[in-house]
């Protein structure tokens, strides 16, 4: 019986968990070969949105950007590392915000920025 | 100084409700729109029919939740709005305001008010969707719905909370029978609400003018989808249109519906249907659209007293093509409401308006509904025409016709003639009942059908200065005993003298 992607997705991620650099890469080497042998390349899609999910599933969180009026200090990304374990963080610049920060994580946005909270206060004074 | 510190009140006021925590959202992103629909991947906790926010105050509904991708209908201009966008969901689901203040006011399926006189002010929002009231809160229809058109009351009688069919070609008089009965209803104690859908925006205006100009907007809503907006507010006015009627059923009051039309509804339903790539059935409708219809119509009830008693009644209206009748949408609606009225052009053509096919249509529960004066004369004048109809084709290949059949195709052109009735002419039921039992006593033997105009618009001034008030004993007593009978009897008998007198 052919292993569906999302068990493949399981396997791949219990394999390259907490291994170093160079390692993972020979797992995933072989990872792709094993594919090939086995005609399932064409499925890669749905597994690469497996591996996706699965890692999900593990750690809560894929994907975290947050969006920032100035530079974020040093100390303010090792506690965001800290409470996203596992998940890559992506960090931006925008002066847009005038102040504050617009934490996004997967597709949930946490919104605290000033410009955020302007335009709510837009909204609210035109609700007339 | 006065306004001054109003101003600023209200501005604390708004204020007040202003809140500087950052709080949570979810949100999407546009993989592509067009067509008036967008797909969004992210909005992985998104509930069907929730408002989504899309950048520049474009509202639109999750309408198809798939693994990975969520697929939305756009209320508004989708020219702003590109690949990329985030998309904001509002945790609501889709709702319009109502309150009493809806009533005199033209608004769009969403609520907002396109008269210009101002927002609607509203302390509840209520679901577009809902479920219809189960067995147990209904009872059988019993008061009647009076439409003020003779062949109507008289034949196809309406309750509240009755679903009656309007169907037709086009340029049948379906719309002018739905605006008489708006009209008819002043002082009747029941708030009307029309839904035009997809109808040219001039037609429409020309419309509450109508109604305005016979004080009748004072109870009515006017829920506006028109030709130039997307389909999807096409597609959302009837529910729109039924929550507001619910809203006056549910306080026990009596509301009316008009849905003009649903065979463009079930079009634009098609179109967004087509649009999000659901499987084409037959006439390329999805499987659905059964549903579609079925579930908006079951929402037209009559309450019993322990839910208040309110009622809500649906006027649909379906538009044929070339009379075809048994087309996919006609035949789905026939088969939902409880009745029919159904208007051909050849009728129409011929000049009897309203064009009513008498034998194609139907009232399943009305006659419940019905007055007993009115009952009393209906039977007759139902079989009257039914034998008229056969006896018309056959006498159409006789020359010599025996005596009894002439006299009784002689009554049923006169009773043809006397059905006929002008738009905006509605009749309260005392004076349809007193016409109605002048023809089928045969008090009008000896007129001519070409009379019969000028015979009943007199008797309508005769009867309502009689001094016998017999106008007011058949509406306070809604029967006809004997001694009503007899006293109407005798006016329309002095009346016919009068006629006679001033003919000649």
């Amino acid at each position: 019986m052919a292993a569906t992607p999302k068990q493949l997705a399981t396997v791949y991620l219990k394999a390259t968990e907490s291994c170093e650099e160079k390692e993972l890469e020979e797992i995933s080497k072989q990872f792709v070969v094993y594919l090939k042998e086995h005609y399932l390349l064409p499925k890669t899609h749905a597994i690469l949105a497996a591996i996706d999910q699965a890692w999900k599933e593990q750690y809560g969180v894929s994907q975290v950007k947050i969006t920032t009026a100035y530079p974020l200090t040093k100390k303010a990304l090792q506690t965001l590392e800290k409470y996203a374990h596992g998940a890559s963080v992506e960090t931006c610049v925008d002066p847009a915000l005038i102040g504050g920060a617009r934490l996004q994580i997967d597709d949930r946005i946490l919104d605290g920025s000033v410009q955020g909270q302007l335009s709510s206060l837009k909204q609210i004074l035109l609700e007339i | 100084m006065a306004k001054k510190t109003e101003i600023i009140d209200a501005l604390k006021t708004q204020l007040a409700r202003f809140s500087a925590e950052a709080k949570e959202e979810q949100i999407g992103t546009v993989l592509s729109v067009g067509d008036g629909i967008a797909r969004m991947s992210g909005l992985s906790q998104v509930q069907s029919m929730e408002m989504l926010e899309f950048p520049g105050q474009v509202y639109g509904v999750a309408f198809n939740l798939e693994e990975d991708s969520v697929g939305a209908i756009l209320f508004g201009d989708t020219k702003e709005i590109k690949e990329g966008d985030t998309v904001k969901s509002t945790g609501r689901i889709l709702s319009i305001p109502v309150c009493n203040g809806v009533l005199g006011r033209v608004v769009d399926p969403l609520g907002h008010p396109l008269d210009g006189k101002g927002k609607i002010q509203a302390k509840e929002y209520q679901p577009i969707e809902k479920i219809a009231p189960g067995v147990m809160t209904r009872k059988s229809v019993h008061v009647p719905l009076q439409t003020g058109i003779k062949a109507i009351d008289s034949m196809i009688p309406i309750g509240r909370g009755q679903r009656e069919l309007i169907i037709g070609d086009r340029q049948t008089g379906k719309t002018a029978i739905a605006i008489d009965t708006i009209v008819n209803q002043k002082g009747q104690n029941v708030k009307c609400i029309y839904v035009a859908i997809g109808q040219k925006e001039s037609k429409i205006a020309k419309m509450v003018a109508r109604l305005e100009a016979a004080g009748a907007m004072e109870y009515t809503t006017v829920v506006v989808a028109g030709a130039s907006d997307p389909a999807s507010m096409s597609y959302i006015a009837p529910y729109a249109g039924c929550t507001i009627g619910e809203f006056f059923r549910d306080k026990g009051e009596d509301a009316l519906v008009i849905y003009d039309d649903l065979s463009k509804h079930a079009w634009a339903y098609r179109e967004i249907s087509l649009l999000l790539r659901r499987p084409p059935g037959r006439e390329a409708y999805p499987g659905d659209v059964f549903y579609l219809h079925s579930r908006l119509l079951e929402r037209a009830t009559c309450m019993n007293e322990e839910n208040g008693g309110g009622t809500l009644t649906a006027l649909p209206i379906i538009e044929t093509q070339s009379g075809d009748v048994s087309a996919y949408i006609p035949t789905n609606v026939i088969s939902i409401t409880d009745g029919q009225i159904y208007l051909e052009s050849d009728l129409f053509y011929r000049g009897i308006r309203p064009a009513l096919n008498v034998g194609l249509s139907v009232s399943r529960v009305g006659s419940s509904a019905q007055t007993k004066a009115m009952k009393k004369v209906a039977g007759k004048l139902r079989l009257d025409l039914a034998q008229f109809r056969e006896l018309e084709a056959f006498a159409q290949f006789a020359t010599d016709l025996d005596e009894n059949t002439r006299k009784q195709i002689e009554r049923g052109r006169l009773t043809t003639e006397l059905l006929k009735q002008p738009q905006y002419q509605t009749l309260p039921f005392e004076e349809q009942v007193a016409t109605i039992y002048a023809v089928i006593n045969g008090l009008l033997d000896t007129f001519k059908p070409e009379q019969m105009h000028a015979w009943e618009k007199g008797l309508y001034v005769f009867l309502r200065s009689s001094s016998t008030n017999v106008l007011g004993m058949i509406r306070e007593k809604k029967q006809l005993d004997e001694e009503v009978e007899k006293t109407l009897k005798q006016a329309i008998n002095d009346y016919n003298e009068e006629f006679i007198r001033s003919q000649s």
